[in-house]
């Protein structure tokens, strides 16, 4: 029976204009996704590679000027062109470090949040600066988000789904070949779940291999237990549409009616769930603003320079060994003030931003409790989790640039403060940030 | 007559469908929320806007008295304004930074964007009305109107009625004014909410003026859904077909032409990444004045130039501050190539702009959203007019420090001189001068033209079904 269902189905199904449409819609945009995806990713590979070689450019140029120096070859007039100065290693104009969040395997499924956030920044001796690569975009083309294998699989495929299923019952009946149907010695409810199960295979089917087949051309690494994940999340999601297209098209044998009864519920899941539950969470816990926090981080940065002296002063006193005494370059007071003053700034703008993120992460808090009303939200916070471009992710780069200049300052200050500077050997060991996947 | 009688009778049978009964209240309630959290969450925004730029402007003055230029460096804030009609459509003020830090030689970009702070699911759906326009009012339309003629051919009426002597005009103009009072019923009481709610009877004239144009751009996308719905409707043989067709129709403009549109935008014109296009200015500045260092090529050709034209040898002999005057030449040349390099990126824009332009041809939604947003003050026009207002304050803000150093800093005062606290004080204030009149840039009256030719296209549809019908 199921062999004679199958074969009836796969030859309705081949005649179908709707199903057509889809077995040609489905891996274009399948396609067209990933390949969006794997150049957003190359890009992003191309620049670190680029940011990578400036860096070790400058710091090969530094050693190399400083061996000159020691060889008696160079000269240099002023003092924050000596190489072998902490500050000028470390502070000024090429140098620091890129803290750089490098792109998961499997970004290319999701953008997520990687075109808001920056996924590299410059850390020096006082700053940390991550780079936002999307300030000069134009922001028109965040309206519509981007065309991603995320939008394919939670948007579009439950509407091929919706396509499929829709009239399986209710076709028979409008044709009247229901009765006949009724009339054959197997159950109605067999040929039917045969149908459906015919049809969510097909289109899981297409899918996959779809996915398999240009995931091998585009290079992006699906053969791995994350790529396992993926496989279950597609199969998972398209059962629970096809799961709603079996029930609504139980109850109505009208199958304009179980049209729009599917698409409503696609409408109330992907559009109105997601959007009420952000608006409860925006209204129960609304964002502190931005732009008295930048204010607030003023003032501090205004209080600690007007007590700059007496602070300084009051670091010397708990410092004794970490500070130079007696005759020094005139460069060495100013900047020992600007840094210790730049300590008392970090600290304390550093709790007004821990103070602002325990207000942004209880709104998150509750639009991800109630995201369970919504399976497109889940799928598409675990699909943006495995592509590494989720909210949580993206905005480590702060917490992981700020553990690098504690490393950095660690390195350098001593120095400075000792003014040991660095000969030509030493410059090559100086630290780099560990490798963030 | 007869139209008239159709219309009474479909509007009959529309007030005794319970489904689409409960769906229309439904979008009214949603449209009341979103009006009032909306309106809420635009008066906080706008209350902390001008707290935190009257904070800034107090920090400003009370810096203490310092050197005009390390006041330049300290810098200062400009806030973006909250346009009143971000209730309604918030168009890209998610996306674009709330502060902007201005500073002595450079140009920044703003900074700390909603979206940044918002949770990622915001990006699934925003309660708005202009989201509720855009996805949920066209799917209402269709699903009121989808079967207002076929199921007439149906259930066999049609014919009957043709026989009475009803053409198939008639019918169609009935039908289609039906469908209108229902969008006209929903959409009305929104009107005057929104109306009252806003403050905008008490508005100055052009915020009111604005929503009204919004308003009339909103119902020429209904206008176009509403012909298309019946034109399809008249078409088609089984309502079944007309619904799948329309629903397509409505999946292809809302949702996958503007993605679509956006992703050839950016990939087509690519904008430079912000280390490259720092890089370009940065090695642009090398070909001219800089305040910082006055032993460039450039800075001493200045200083010898100086020196020639008031006949003297060295900059102490002249009679003002020469670095005051350095550090206002070189300002004024970062300001020549800042300018050069935005005003490439702004290039970029406007041909990713023109992208967008052919993808409303494709899509109405997307050319209701692109014009529904300039009038509510929300595109990337009223941005720029902010980010342009705030940069040439900035560079006065500069002349007027860098000229009290060339002013003052002269005589015994040359070393070592810093302003009075008072003088900060006196310095000019960043004040936002709203537009006084709705302009719209070529670029906007494109994306206009394209949502009234599709109106016109649509009407055109609905005539050609109601002639062939004729014909048949």
């Amino acid at each position: 029976m199921i062999r004679h269902v199958f074969r009836f189905e796969w030859l309705h199904l081949m005649r179908s204009r709707a199903f057509q449409l889809i077995a040609f819609v489905l891996p274009v945009t399948m396609f067209v996704s990933l390949y969006l995806g794997q150049q957003r990713v190359s890009t992003q590979l191309d620049t670190i590679t680029e940011l990578a070689a400036s860096e070790r450019a400058f710091y090969l140029e530094q050693a190399e000027r400083q061996r000159l120096i020691e060889q008696g070859e160079l000269e240099v007039s002023a003092w924050f062109q000596d190489p072998g100065n902490p500050l000028v290693l470390a502070q000024f104009n090429d140098a620091g470090r890129f803290v750089i969040l490098h792109p998961r395997p499997l970004a290319a499924l999701a953008v997520g949040q990687s075109d808001i956030f920056p996924y590299y920044g410059k850390v020096t001796l006082t700053n940390r600066v991550a780079m936002r690569d999307n300030a000069l975009k134009n922001p028109v083309t965040y309206l519509s988000g981007s065309l991603d294998f995320a939008f394919v699989l939670i948007w579009l495929i439950p509407l091929f789904v919706i396509a499929l299923g829709y009239d399986v019952r209710s076709r028979e009946k409008e044709s009247g070949t229901y009765v006949m149907l009724e009339s054959q010695p197997v159950s109605v409810t067999r040929i039917m779940a045969c149908k459906f199960a015919f049809r969510y295979s097909l289109l899981l089917l297409m899918a996959l291999s779809s996915l398999a087949l240009f995931s091998v051309i585009l290079q992006i690494p699906l053969a791995s237990h994350n790529g396992l994940i993926v496989v279950l999340y597609i199969t998972g999601y398209m059962a629970f549409w096809f799961l709603l297209s079996v029930v609504v098209t139980m109850f109505s044998n009208r199958s304009a009616m179980n049209a729009i009864s599917l698409v409503g519920l696609w409408v109330l899941f992907i559009l109105i769930i997601p959007a009420l539950i952000t608006l409860y969470a925006g209204y129960k816990h609304p964002l502190p603003s931005r732009s008295l926090w930048v204010t607030e981080l003023r003032a501090i940065e205004q209080e600690v320079n007007a007590r700059r002296g007496e602070l300084f002063d009051a670091w010397k006193g708990d410092h004794p060994e970490e500070y130079v005494a007696g005759e020094t370059p005139g460069f060495y007071q100013t900047w020992m003030q600007r840094l210790v003053s730049n300590t008392y700034i970090h600290s304390q703008t550093r709790d007004a931003d821990e103070r602002f993120q325990v207000a942004v992460q209880r709104q998150h808090q509750a639009i991800h409790s109630l995201r369970l009303l919504s399976p497109p939200m889940i799928l598409s916070h675990r699909l943006q989790v495995l592509a590494g471009t989720d909210r949580d992710r993206l905005g480590k780069l702060d917490e992981k640039m700020y553990d690098f200049q504690r490393e950095w300052q660690d390195f350098f200050l001593p120095r400075f403060q000792q003014l040991n500077f660095f000969t030509s050997e030493e410059i090559q060991f100086i630290p780099v940030p560990e490798r963030i996947r | 007559m007869i139209t008239f009688r159709i219309l009474k009778n479909e509007l009959l049978r529309l007030a005794r469908d319970r489904v689409l009964m409960v769906l229309s209240v439904l979008v009214l309630i949603l449209l009341t929320v979103s009006v009032l959290t909306g309106h809420q969450f635009v008066k906080q925004l706008s209350v902390a806007q001008t707290e935190a730029e009257h904070i800034a402007r107090l920090q400003w003055e009370q810096q203490g008295a310092k050197n005009p230029h390390s006041a330049a460096h300290y810098g200062t804030f400009a806030f973006k304004p909250v346009s009143l009609l971000m209730v309604f459509e918030p168009g890209i003020t998610r996306y674009t930074g709330v502060s902007l830090f201005l500073e002595g030689h450079r140009q920044n970009a703003a900074s700390f964007s909603l979206a940044e702070d918002q949770e990622a699911s915001l990006r699934f759906a925003e309660l708005k009305p202009a989201f509720i326009f855009t996805y949920l009012f066209p799917l209402l339309i269709i699903f009121a109107g989808f079967r207002m003629i076929s199921s007439e051919k149906e259930s066999g009426m049609y014919r009957f009625l043709i026989a009475q002597g009803v053409t198939r005009k008639q019918m169609l103009a009935g039908k289609a004014l039906a469908l209108w009072l229902l969008v006209l019923a929903l959409f009305l009481p929104f009107f005057v909410l929104g109306l009252l709610v806003a403050g905008l009877v008490a508005a100055p004239s052009i915020e009111l003026l604005r929503y009204i144009l919004i308003s009339v751009v909103w119902l020429v996308y209904f206008g176009i859904i509403v012909n298309l719905t019946i034109g399809t409707s008249a078409l088609v043989k089984h309502s079944n077909m007309a619904m799948v067709g329309l629903l397509a129709f409505w999946i292809t403009i809302a949702l996958v032409v503007p993605k679509v549109t956006s992703n050839i935008a950016a990939n087509r014109y690519p904008v430079p990444s912000t280390t490259e296009f720092y890089q370009a200015v940065r090695d642009d500045l090398l070909e001219g004045v800089d305040g910082h260092n006055p032993f460039s090529e450039h800075s001493v050709a200045f200083r010898d130039s100086v020196l020639a034209a008031y006949g003297v040898e060295i900059v102490d002999d002249l009679p003002f501050n020469f670095r005051g005057m350095m550090l206002q030449e070189a300002e004024e040349f970062e300001k020549r190539i800042y300018d050069l390099h935005l005003s490439r990126i702004e290039e970029i824009h406007a041909r990713q702009m023109g992208a967008f332009s052919v993808g409303t041809l494709f899509s109405p939604a997307l050319a209701m959203r692109l014009s529904a947003m300039h009038f509510a003050g929300t595109d990337r026009h009223a941005f720029n007019r902010f980010t342009a207002q705030a940069e040439s304050y900035r560079i006065d803000l500069m002349r007027v420090l860098n000229n009290d150093l060339r002013d003052n800093a002269v005589g015994d005062q040359a070393v070592g001189y810093v302003a009075h606290e008072r003088f900060f004080s006196e310095n000019p204030m960043f004040v936002y001068q709203r537009a006084q009149k709705i302009q719209i840039p070529s670029e906007v009256r494109r994306f206009i033209l394209v949502l009234s030719g599709w109106l016109l296209l649509s009407a055109g549809y609905m005539g050609f079904a109601s002639a062939k019908e004729e014909a048949a």
